[in-house]
């Protein structure tokens, strides 16, 4: 089983209710090695591969990323750059980590009825033939996550 | 004795069809596309086209980033050329995803054979791929030809999902989440399809991204002016000798995804 990343409880009994779209925004994805599906749940916080896609295991949706299946150069071909030079006008490097939201409307507002509280689980499942990952191995390397709500 | 001029084309708009609308001749006239690029050994054949996508290095593609709708309509561009120039009339079908009551691989793709001769539309040659690079992915022996596992490594994308992002109203919205389907879809799959180094050696790549382009298409039709962010207009797509503008009208690419193209006589002609 792949690394799952687990939310700390997220207080949302401040959010208005009446926002139009909520969307979950995941920032610094990897995408270097196999593609994966990123299963997401509300709070479900033991949520694992095994769990049910189904809203009454509060599964929410998924998203995909389709992986560059790893590094076919030398060492240190694959590396993003921490930061890039003056100048260097080279477009970014291809496995800058992504960005990807998924709408969470409906789901959010559930959240608030039910009192507010939020925790949020994401199950990454690796789509490959190959040889899975060990169970500390994360495709993902999610960087943090925002809600985000627009009225 | 009279001498024949060659006649110039006609500069005529050629349609991108839906797989399951291409007639015997078109259909015929792809797998011979296919089936001559598969033959040629050097940057006219299929090789190098889909090896511009993946392996060998460089890896050109441009995923999980504001460059994959027009990046990759650049590639279908140049990729069509190369089969015209094999077989004209040849063109890219695009592939319904839900023209089918469950999710398949269409029809003409998926017979392994046709006639009794192989189907090239079935698999493609994996070919030169140096083997250290092959061998760095830790992926085992280089398979010789493309392979499938549909609905194996996860679930189709939904008519919802589509909407969805037809309905984004601006650019960057529309890209994350018809980039979703994509993702989505190349892992439905499955097999060579899931994985970019490869992907674009199974032929169905070249369908399921002419129904993401035939998307990006119909949500420019829904948001006219919506253009990918002025910033990135003058953007060249490597190796492509075109900017980002320069994909923006299919059009002017010679080509459309019309539902239907009849020619209508002139009366008394």
């Amino acid at each position: 089983m792949s690394s799952v990343f687990t939310s700390a409880p997220i207080p949302l009994a401040a959010v208005a209710r009446g926002f139009q779209r909520a969307d979950l925004i995941f920032h610094g994805l990897d995408h270097s090695g196999p593609s994966y599906e990123a299963r997401i749940y509300f709070n479900r916080p033991d949520a694992t591969e095994n769990t049910p896609k189904t809203p009454d295991q509060g599964y929410v949706d998924s998203f995909f990323i389709f992986g560059h299946g790893g590094c076919a150069g030398e060492p240190g071909h694959c590396d993003v750059p921490e930061f890039r030079r003056p100048y260097d006008l080279r477009p970014p490097h291809q496995l800058t980590h992504a960005i990807r939201w998924v709408t969470v409307t409906e789901a959010a507002r559930k959240v608030i009825d039910g009192g507010g509280e939020l925790t949020l689980t994401v199950v990454p499942v690796v789509a490959s033939l190959r040889p899975r990952p060990d169970a500390d191995e994360d495709p993902m390397k999610l960087e943090r996550v925002t809600l985000v709500t627009y009225d | 004795m009279a001498s024949t001029s060659p006649v110039p084309p006609q500069a005529v708009l050629r349609n991108r069809t839906k797989i399951d609308a291409l007639t015997a001749d078109q259909l015929a006239a792809l797998r011979q596309a296919f089936t001559a690029v598969y033959g040629i050994n050097d940057d006219r054949g299929f090789a190098f086209w889909a090896g511009i996508h993946g392996l060998p290095l460089p890896i050109s593609c441009q995923h999980h980033n504001l460059l994959f709708l027009p990046w990759h309509r650049a590639y279908l561009y140049f990729f069509e050329q190369a089969l015209m120039d094999q077989v004209t009339g040849a063109t890219l079908p695009w592939w319904d995803y839900f023209a089918a009551a469950q999710p398949a691989i269409p029809d003409p793709y998926a017979r392994p054979s046709v006639n009794g001769a192989p189907n090239p539309l079935y698999r493609g040659p994996i070919q030169g791929i140096p083997p250290e690079q092959w061998a760095r992915l830790g992926a085992g022996p280089m398979p010789p030809f493309t392979n499938r596992t549909p609905g194996q490594l996860g679930p189709f994308p939904s008519q919802d999902d589509v909407t969805q992002a037809l309905d984004a109203p601006t650019f960057t919205d529309f890209s994350n989440f018809v980039e979703g389907v994509h993702d989505n879809v190349h892992v439905w799959v499955g097999g060579t399809m899931s994985e970019i180094p490869v992907a674009a050696y199974d032929p169905i790549f070249w369908a399921h991204h002419c129904m993401i382009d035939r998307l990006w298409y119909l949500w420019q039709l829904g948001h006219p002016g919506a253009d990918p962010p002025a910033s990135m207009l003058g953007t060249a797509l490597a190796p492509f000798r075109m900017t980002v503008t320069d994909t923006l009208s299919i059009n002017a690419l010679g080509y459309e995804y019309a539902a239907a193209a009849i020619a209508v006589p002139r009366a008394g002609g």
